[in-house]
């Protein structure tokens, strides 16, 4: 425990060499979202009341809510770091030690979370501020908690996707056009783009049992109170079998590929 | 302090660990063993077979608590005959592996054969290579067989390719060999136990393990979590071996901006910070200044003397080798031709050392000079000779008096000819290179 406390400070320190990079990252970023506020609220002037179920106020919070949540879980440069490890045959300490590849990332995965929240903390909270008005507090004092919880869960499972991709770079020697593909699917089933209640009921349903939608959508859904009860359970109960599965996924692929490293390659 | 002091006393101990049911190498079966304590014996109390323990890394060795009763010698007997069963037999393997002497290293066979693509020339030869690949066998490392005891510092020579990086690979458990066995500490290494990994250490001198923008002290650190040394232990470690290898006040500096010699002497630090019993060491010296060589090499000295450390070193510097390896092992193309002292190589390999003479320009041309040595380059600049190494000074002495020498250079021969010069003594091979120790002939003017 004491040796990931040290690894989670050590990369702390190291992250912290990108506070630009990743302060201009969070300030960019929210000029598309900019633009997306500004799209919504001209196809509320047209007067509907209700858009697939979200009052104006909703879902420019439901934006909102996807920047506050994207910048606290999801993966930045973890997987090309993996994947570099892999290739350069940096994972050799690894194996040599007694210490675990996967938990070490983890860590790392989270001190940059850390260091990136706080250096988006400033751009986003003025825009956020700025744009107060549109952002609906929780529904209650528990949808926050559990909000907050499922939170850490898609953090971890996001971390998982792109270790599992970041793995192939055991079999192929540039792994950025899968990168790439499993940044599309995130980007539009996870509801990145939009909410995927907007989406045909059967469609959406059908999202909702892959993975990615408990990456962003559902803890917005807990957050804006549109999921409650036995959803609710169900949508977590999801969530947690699709953390697991991922672990269990990215221990096999990595024991496979150390298999190919250490008795093919070299 | 206290612990310092406990330590060389424990590396003579009377207590033995007496195998009752089966092998110790590679067992599965938990091992049972008995304790003879001898009433001489300088452990005379739980703390101080700890102490013991703990200098020897002995990682939950845990005597029971409370004062002993009793004359040491049957105290422990009584508490480690029933109780020891019940320790990790990772720590009874470890105590007993080093009480038993056996040899610490077991290679038998080794061969390691790596599948490379073989692309046709040309954009053709690429188009081709879409759909049909044709690949080569190549054996890195073949049919290899060493054994190595515990507290030997052996040196692996070999130019480049020739399979000592390999076989240090497979040695540390990072490759796979494709037959062939071996046992270090009495695991197999590319099985990876934690608790073999826990005993040894890598160092690749190509290789970069510490993090690069933080202090050193911070990867130590690190290393510190990951071995779980206590903490007075690793404040201890790190100060002396930062003092032996004199770079205390580098702690601090990020590892971007150190010099190659620092990183390396940190590295080394890394890697030896949990007491490894067995070191794989490739490369230490590579691209390092004279002096942070000696500074290295008179370190990895010592360390091997008072921790008997078991030390597999490879290194293109004969030097290295020279001040530091009695035993050698001669790899070349995969296959081990000669593993004996370095001192028998020396004699029969390296019996001659080269000497350059730069002449004046615009001196009068030279004789023969073959009666001195084998003549390697001989024109108006410059003569090269190979002289046999007891000549060497009577050689010089004659040549400077006779030739207009503007500068002198004395050199080992490097390890790849003596490599060479070892097929050269092979049979079939060239045996030109033989002295028969020639008078010393007076010197004529052409």
């Amino acid at each position: 425990m004491k040796t990931y406390g040290h690894i989670i400070t050590m990369g702390i320190q190291n992250t912290l060499v990108y506070r630009v990079n990743f302060f201009c990252r969070a300030f960019f970023n929210l000029i598309p979202l900019f633009a997306t506020m500004a799209l919504w609220r001209a196809i509320y002037a047209g007067k509907p009341a209700e858009v697939a179920g979200y009052t104006l106020a909703q879902m420019l919070s439901y934006y909102l809510l996807v920047t506050i949540v994207e910048a606290s879980t999801s993966v930045t440069e973890d997987d090309w770091q993996i994947a570099a490890d892999i290739k350069d045959g940096a994972i050799g300490q690894f194996l040599i030690r007694p210490m675990d590849y996967l938990h070490y990332r983890l860590c790392l995965f989270f001190s940059g979370r850390a260091v990136y929240v706080l250096a988006a903390l400033v751009p986003v909270g003025v825009f956020v501020l700025w744009q107060r008005e549109f952002l609906v507090p929780p529904v209650n004092a528990t949808a926050l908690v559990v909000f907050l919880i499922s939170l850490v869960f898609s953090a971890v499972l996001q971390f998982f996707l792109s270790y599992l991709i970041a793995m192939l770079a055991f079999w192929v020697l540039e792994i950025s056009s899968f990168t790439f593909i499993l940044l599309a699917c995130e980007r539009l089933a996870s509801g990145q783009m939009f909410p995927l209640d907007i989406l045909p009921h059967w469609l959406a349903q059908a999202m909702m049992w892959t993975p990615f939608p408990y990456g962003t959508f559902f803890p917005v859904s807990i957050y804006l109170g549109k999921v409650t009860g036995v959803a609710l359970a169900q949508g977590f109960l999801l969530q947690s079998f699709w953390v697991v599965a991922l672990y269990a996924a990215a221990r096999l692929v990595w024991q496979r590929g150390l298999r190919s490293y250490t008795v093919v390659g070299g | 302090m206290r612990r310092k002091l406990c330590a060389p006393a424990a590396r003579n101990l009377h207590f033995r660990f007496r195998p009752i049911a089966c092998g110790i190498s590679g067992a599965r079966e938990p091992p049972r063993f008995s304790l003879n304590l001898f009433e001489d014996s300088p452990i005379r109390s739980c703390r101080c077979l700890r102490r013991y323990a703990c200098a020897h890394n002995l990682v939950g060795c845990k005597p029971p608590r409370g004062p002993m009763s009793g004359p040491p010698a049957r105290s422990f007997g009584r508490w480690a005959q029933p109780s020891l069963r019940h320790e990790p037999i990772s720590a009874i393997l470890k105590l007993s592996q080093s009480m038993n002497h056996g040899p610490i290293i077991q290679v038998q066979d080794l061969t390691r054969v790596f599948r490379t693509y073989k692309k046709k020339p040309g954009l053709i030869g690429a188009v081709r290579g879409l759909f049909h690949r044709e690949y080569e066998q190549t054996a890195a490392v073949q049919d290899i067989s060493f054994t190595v005891e515990e507290g030997e510092f052996v040196g692996f020579l070999g130019p480049n390719g020739a399979g000592k990086t390999t076989t240090l690979k497979m040695l540390s458990g990072l490759l796979h060999p494709s037959s062939g066995s071996a046992s270090v500490l009495g695991y197999t290494p590319w099985e990876r136990p934690i608790e073999y990994r826990r005993q040894f250490a890598l160092l690749l001198g190509q290789k970069n393990q510490l993090w690069w923008d933080l202090p050193a002290r911070e990867s130590l650190e690190l290393n510190g979590r990951i071995y779980g040394i206590p903490r007075p232990d690793f404040e201890r470690r790190v100060g002396e071996l930062t003092e032996l290898l004199r770079v205390t006040e580098k702690l601090d500096v990020m590892v971007r901006e150190l010099s190659l010699g620092e990183r390396m002497k940190m590295e080394l630090i890394a890697a030896l910070l949990h007491q490894p019993r067995v070191l794989f060491l490739d490369e230490p010296t590579i691209g390092l200044d004279v002096v942070a060589q000696k500074t290295v090499r008179e370190f990895l000295r010592a360390y091997n003397q008072t921790h008997r450390t078991t030390i597999l070193l490879t290194s293109h510097y004969m030097s290295d080798i020279e001040a530091l390896c009695k035993r050698v092992v001669i790899i070349d193309k995969g296959s081990i031709f000669f593993d004996g002292a370095l001192e028998e190589v020396m004699e029969r390999y390296a019996s001659a050392k080269l000497l350059t003479f730069e002449l004046k320009t615009g001196a009068a041309p030279v004789g023969d000079l073959s009666a001195f040595g084998k003549v390697l380059e001989h024109n108006a600049e410059r003569i090269r000779l190979k002289v046999p190494r007891a000549e060497v000074i009577s050689v010089c002495k004659v040549l400077l008096e006779r030739l207009p020498v503007d500068d002198l250079a004395i050199k080992d021969i490097s390890v790849e000819d003596v490599i060479r010069n070892i097929f050269a003594g092979r049979p079939g091979g060239d045996t030109t290179f033989q002295y028969h120790k020639p008078p010393m002939p007076e010197l004529v003017a052409a």
